[in-house]
């Protein structure tokens, strides 16, 4: 597999443009496995999860209650 | 404390309630990123702790959310053994107290699988991450799903750390 893709191709709308120059961007390298790739996909949003898993169990219970007075406030305006 | 459900264990913690926090808010605390909108505890449902519990919620209006006319919360020491679960509403939020959680047991085996997190100085009882997925698994509840999925996500993600952490 090539370590770099050609991004470079773009010779504008119509011959007369003058074409871009070419560029090449090297490939990130494929990651490597992780523990928890099986759950990656699961429909599930990972790096909010990674978000909260950063923080401290009293900076996540005080992010939850932000959140949740912000739902209380929607549901008494009958947003939700 | 933030006020909210915060304060709400931080009074629970100061009358001494013995309880462990169950339920979707014992998720949160272990990292889901869902909103719950109330506090499920498991608590020892003996008179003295039910007349703590009670102490704890004086000045919040506590009622029992599930009656016709939202009874307020009226324990004594002699109606206090009727009860096996207290579904209440508070100034902070509501408040479901149980005395077993299905897949796990009564309290004392819900405490056995509980572990102890500090938080803001205070070491608050929750489920830990094995327990509530049990506890949830059991329940078949179809919006019990996604915090399955996401429980489960944070189990691999954090033994992925301790892997890493080993290796570094």
């Amino acid at each position: 597999m090539p370590d770099a893709v050609d991004v470079g191709v773009c010779a504008g709308y119509n011959q007369g443009m003058k074409a871009r120059p070419r560029r090449r961007i090297r490939k990130a390298s494929p990651e490597p496995p992780h523990a928890a790739q099986d759950v990656i996909d699961d429909d599930i949003d990972i790096a909010a999860i990674r978000d909260n898993l950063a923080l401290t169990p009293a900076e996540r219970l005080r992010r939850h209650q932000i959140a949740l007075d912000r739902v209380r406030r929607l549901q008494k305006a009958r947003f939700l | 404390m933030t006020g909210g459900f915060p304060d709400l264990l931080d009074r629970l913690v100061r009358a001494e309630v013995d309880f462990v926090i169950i339920g979707g808010y014992a998720g949160v605390i272990h990292g889901c990123t869902y909103v719950t909108q109330d506090v499920d505890i498991c608590c020892d449902f003996s008179v003295a702790n039910l007349l703590a519990l009670q102490r704890a919620l004086s000045g919040l209006h506590p009622v029992h959310r599930m009656t016709p006319r939202r009874k307020p919360l009226e324990l004594t020491a002699q109606n206090a053994g009727e009860f096996k679960n207290l579904y209440l509403d508070t100034d902070l939020g509501h408040l479901d107290c149980l005395s077993e959680v299905q897949g796990i047991g009564p309290y004392e085996k819900v405490k056995q699988a509980s572990q102890p997190i500090e938080i803001d100085g205070m070491c608050l009882c929750v489920l830990t991450i094995d327990a509530l997925i049990k506890a949830k698994e059991a329940m078949h509840r179809p919006r019990d799903r996604e915090a399955i999925r996401q429980l489960k996500a944070i189990k691999t993600l954090k033994s992925g750390n301790q892997d890493l952490h080993e290796r570094q």
